[in-house]
């Protein structure tokens, strides 16, 4: 029983890493499923597992291949990812893992302090969009603002995250 | 375009893609992760894939095949070699189950913790707090960064609420009140659960035992139970793990837990000193056992 204990504490460790990936590759609709089929998967293949190797890496490889084989299924599928941008955030997520923190929503605190540091009113915006899950146009009218303009910001409040967020990648990437 | 070559648009495109995902993870409470994870490891269980794990799995069936007379002759030396430090691990295992038991019973223990961070240019920073655990319950207790008084925080393996030392009371599910309360750094401990600390210690570390005397010098006999992170698998746990338990009734007195620095971890050292089992209020382990009744709660779900 050993193994499937060990297997248990990997998926919870990575579940959210996991479910953060396949929200950036799938429709919502598509990515309980598709989570349900790369876990099986791997604990199916616990045996090809190179145990020195970071679990969470080798869960996106087989999760890149779920991701290609839904997408071949569902070819009218408005979201699709080609080979090389699944590996564009396979390669994002494998740098996030320097940053610090023992799990993925810890080390999700990097993106956190780039978001206090943004200015107010991107904040203000961002936090409306994402964590109260408003929509442009819903936060445009509480803000009494043109929708048009509130999509300028979050366009580039977001810019501004991922410049912010790659920044601390980098620096705490481990020197070679 | 070829596969290799995106537009500017195709770029701009999956960066949107990528960020969006992170600031859902980040903002959005995403109550979905624990459902799914039980949903899996009940099916799992229900296949009877355990029995696969163990019996039928290619990686085995190669090995069965290698294992010719002279390796298991070899194999049969190191068994050998092996059972003689076995009984000192089996020990070291009943002594943890001995402790996870005394975990689950109704009493309320009361440790000092000392967290060590690693700071910059090799300087190390502490800080401490008080912990309270009862069964999967936990009340924290630390000062404020600056100022008087104390932040409360609590709850259990699923919900958590913390008492700012002013302002509103937080309450709500472990990971929404982690993302949204301004003082969530009091419940970044590592002690949130001691028998989660003896559980992990029996899977993931190599365990020995000795009997000895307590730190403090007041106890004979107290038995340390040392483990050492086995190679496998690579998760950032503690690299070395220490446990003073009481021999009789398994009551943990003290624990260490020291982290590889090559790990990346936030803490580099920590200590948990049994302080004693205190009688306290009914709602001692409830938000409401800390704060004035007109303070306004927020439900953060």
């Amino acid at each position: 029983m050993e193994t499937l204990d060990v297997f248990e504490v990997l998926v919870r460790e990575n579940s959210g890493m996991l479910t953060a990936f396949l929200n950036a590759a799938l429709p919502r609709s598509a990515v309980d499923d598709v989570w349900q089929e790369t876990m099986l998967t791997a604990w199916r293949r616990w045996d090809d597992y190179d145990q020195k190797r970071p679990f969470g890496a080798w869960l996106r490889g087989i999760a890149t291949r779920n991701v290609l084989a839904w997408q071949r299924k569902n070819v009218k599928a408005h979201v699709a990812c080609d080979q090389a941008t699944l590996e564009y955030f396979a390669e994002t997520f494998a740098r996030m893992h320097a940053l610090p923190g023992d799990t993925f929503d810890e080390k999700l605190s990097a993106l956190r302090h780039c978001i206090e540091a943004l200015p107010e009113e991107y904040e203000q915006t961002i936090r409306m969009r994402y964590e109260e899950e408003l929509k442009p146009a819903d936060v445009a009218q509480r803000l009494d603002r043109k929708t048009e303009t509130i999509k300028k910001q979050l366009l580039r409040a977001k810019a501004q995250l991922l410049d912010c967020i790659t920044r601390r990648m980098a620096a705490a990437a481990p020197q070679s | 375009m070829t596969k290799s070559n995106h537009s500017f648009e195709d770029l701009q495109d999956r960066e949107d893609r990528l960020i969006e995902s992170l600031l859902q993870r980040t903002l959005s409470s995403d109550d979905e992760d624990a459902a799914r994870v039980s949903r899996l490891m009940d099916q799992i269980r229900n296949d009877n894939t355990t029995a696969l794990a163990s019996d039928s799995r290619p990686g085995r069936q190669r090995l069965l095949r290698w294992l010719s007379l002279p390796v298991a002759a070899t194999l049969l030396v190191i068994v050998l070699f092996v059972s003689s430090s076995s009984n000192t691990s089996e020990a070291a295992m009943a002594a943890l189950d001995r402790s996870i038991e005394a975990e689950q019973t109704p009493a309320v223990r009361e440790y000092a913790v000392t967290i060590t961070l690693p700071g910059s240019g090799g300087t190390v920073r502490r800080r401490n707090h008080t912990l309270f655990v009862r069964q999967d319950e936990f009340v924290v207790a630390a000062a404020p960064k600056t100022g008087p008084g104390r932040i409360w925080a609590g709850g259990n393996s699923e919900t958590r609420w913390v008492v700012p030392r002013n302002g509103p009371v937080y309450v709500g599910q472990k990971e929404s009140i982690q993302k949204k309360q301004p003082d969530r750094r009091v419940l970044e401990t590592p002690f949130l659960s001691v028998e989660q600390i003896l559980e992990r210690t029996r899977t993931f570390y190599h365990l020995s035992i000795q009997t000895t005397t307590s730190r403090d010098g007041r106890r004979e006999s107290i038995s340390r139970i040392t483990g050492h992170r086995k190679r496998t698998p690579r998760i950032v746990i503690p690299e070395f793990v220490e446990i003073d338990a009481d021999p009789d009734s398994g009551v943990v007195q003290f624990i260490r837990l020291k982290w590889n620095a090559e790990d990346d971890s936030r803490w580099s050292e920590a200590t948990a000193t049994l302080i004693g089992t205190p009688d306290v209020p009914d709602n001692f382990f409830q938000h409401a056992g800390h704060h004035d009744e007109r303070r306004r709660v927020i439900e953060t779900n």
